[in-house]
């Protein structure tokens, strides 16, 4: 149960048909989802394509959602993280050896003022795609999309322990892999 | 808490104590004001990290894509479409036209692919020259006398009217629903 779903009123009016609040749902989680799926996948044109079939399926529901059954926000992001992992699923089966895209591709192409943060952005892309699915899903769902460990626990459907160790094995496989690579000393 | 305990959510969640469990943030900050100094230390250390992925951002969406999902939101049916009984009771040629403006409303990205696929979209086939316009003035007739006839044994009846029109709204909503399913209360 959850009464204080800060996106119910929201959603009623979009299960109305209210055509600002469909904007309005779209400027309110459009970025949490891009957020999520891009980090997921790796790939920012997957990520969108996973946004728009999700928001498909928010249109479908909207009118028959039943306040209090589960927080919206866990619910979108569950029909995200399937999307995700179907997608990944796929890509394994048609190119089991070209699972881990370069996130580093790109750089030739940006210009010299952002290289450097681009740069610092993609070897932390790079690394965030090399941790085993759960560890990164851990982390993403916890630190980058701010949910709560009950609540980033129970999308992963494990208890709360363990997504506490999958996060310790990804905070150290990730400071492993950044360890050898240049980092910035003007925090130091 | 113990420091054990401090270093173990520490190694999970960062040194950013908003993203520790609400219900141990408060000894965590006590800790970390009066516990031992080395617990200061592996809070530095752990921000390293916390920084390193911050570094990592999405972009945010830019507003073709914003639209576009926007747009894919199926339209409501206006109010007027369905509570003027004669109207709804008697244009079926409009109800029709506007269930094709519905899908198409609904899966825009299905009819542009068909656009593109098969050519021009298909026309309905109420739309053929000069077969929809005389039909559709015969049914009209056709329906607004019975209407006529419904009135005039309601009035009769006394108390059928209302009942009637209750009747009617439920098999508007009920058409309403089969074509969008946006209008539920």
């Amino acid at each position: 149960m959850n009464d204080d779903d800060p996106d119910a009123e929201l959603l009623a009016r979009v299960g109305r048909g209210e055509p600002r609040a469909v904007r309005e749902m779209v400027e309110r989680k459009l970025g949490r989802l891009l957020s999520l799926a891009e980090r997921m996948l790796g790939r920012r044109v997957e990520a969108e394509e996973v946004a728009q079939e999700v928001f498909v399926r928010v249109w479908k529901q909207a009118p028959h959602w039943q306040p209090g059954r589960a927080r919206f926000d866990t619910w979108l992001h569950r029909v995200a993280l399937n999307l995700c992992y179907d997608r990944l699923r796929r890509r394994r089966e048609e190119a089991p050896d070209d699972d881990a895209d370069d996130p580093a591709a790109d750089l030739a192409e940006a210009p010299d003022a952002l290289l450097e943060a681009k740069q610092r952005d993609r070897r932390v892309a790079r690394a965030l795609a090399e941790l085993p699915q759960r560890q990164r899903e851990a982390l993403v769902l916890q630190y980058y999309q701010e949910l709560s460990n009950g609540e980033a626990a129970e999308l992963m459907g494990i208890g709360i322990e363990a997504l506490e160790s999958l996060l310790v094995r990804a905070r150290r496989s990730l400071r492993a892999r950044l360890a050898g690579e240049p980092r910035r000393n003007d925090d130091a | 808490m113990t420091p054990e305990r401090f270093h173990a959510l520490l190694d999970a969640c960062g040194a950013d104590l908003r993203r520790w469990p609400e219900a141990e943030r408060d000894a965590a900050r006590e800790l970390l004001a009066n516990g031992p100094p080395a617990l200061r230390a592996a809070c530095a250390e752990a921000t390293l990290l916390d920084r390193d992925l911050d570094a990592y951002q999405v972009a945010a969406a830019d507003a073709a894509l914003i639209e576009g999902i926007a747009g894919a939101a199926p339209s409501v049916v206006p109010e007027a479409a369905y509570i003027a009984p004669i109207a709804a009771a008697a244009s079926a040629a409009a109800s029709d036209s506007a269930r094709v403006e519905t899908t198409a409303s609904v899966a825009p990205s299905a009819a542009a692919a068909s656009s593109s696929a098969g050519g021009p979209r298909a026309r309905p086939w109420w739309r053929g020259a000069g077969f929809f316009w005389p039909r559709a003035g015969w049914a009209l007739t056709g329906v607004a006398g019975a209407v006529a006839g419904a009135l005039v044994v309601s009035v009769v009846l006394g108390d059928a009217g209302p009942a009637a029109a209750t009747d009617w709204q439920k098999r508007a909503t009920a058409f309403i629903d089969r074509g969008t399913d946006w209008s539920e209360e």
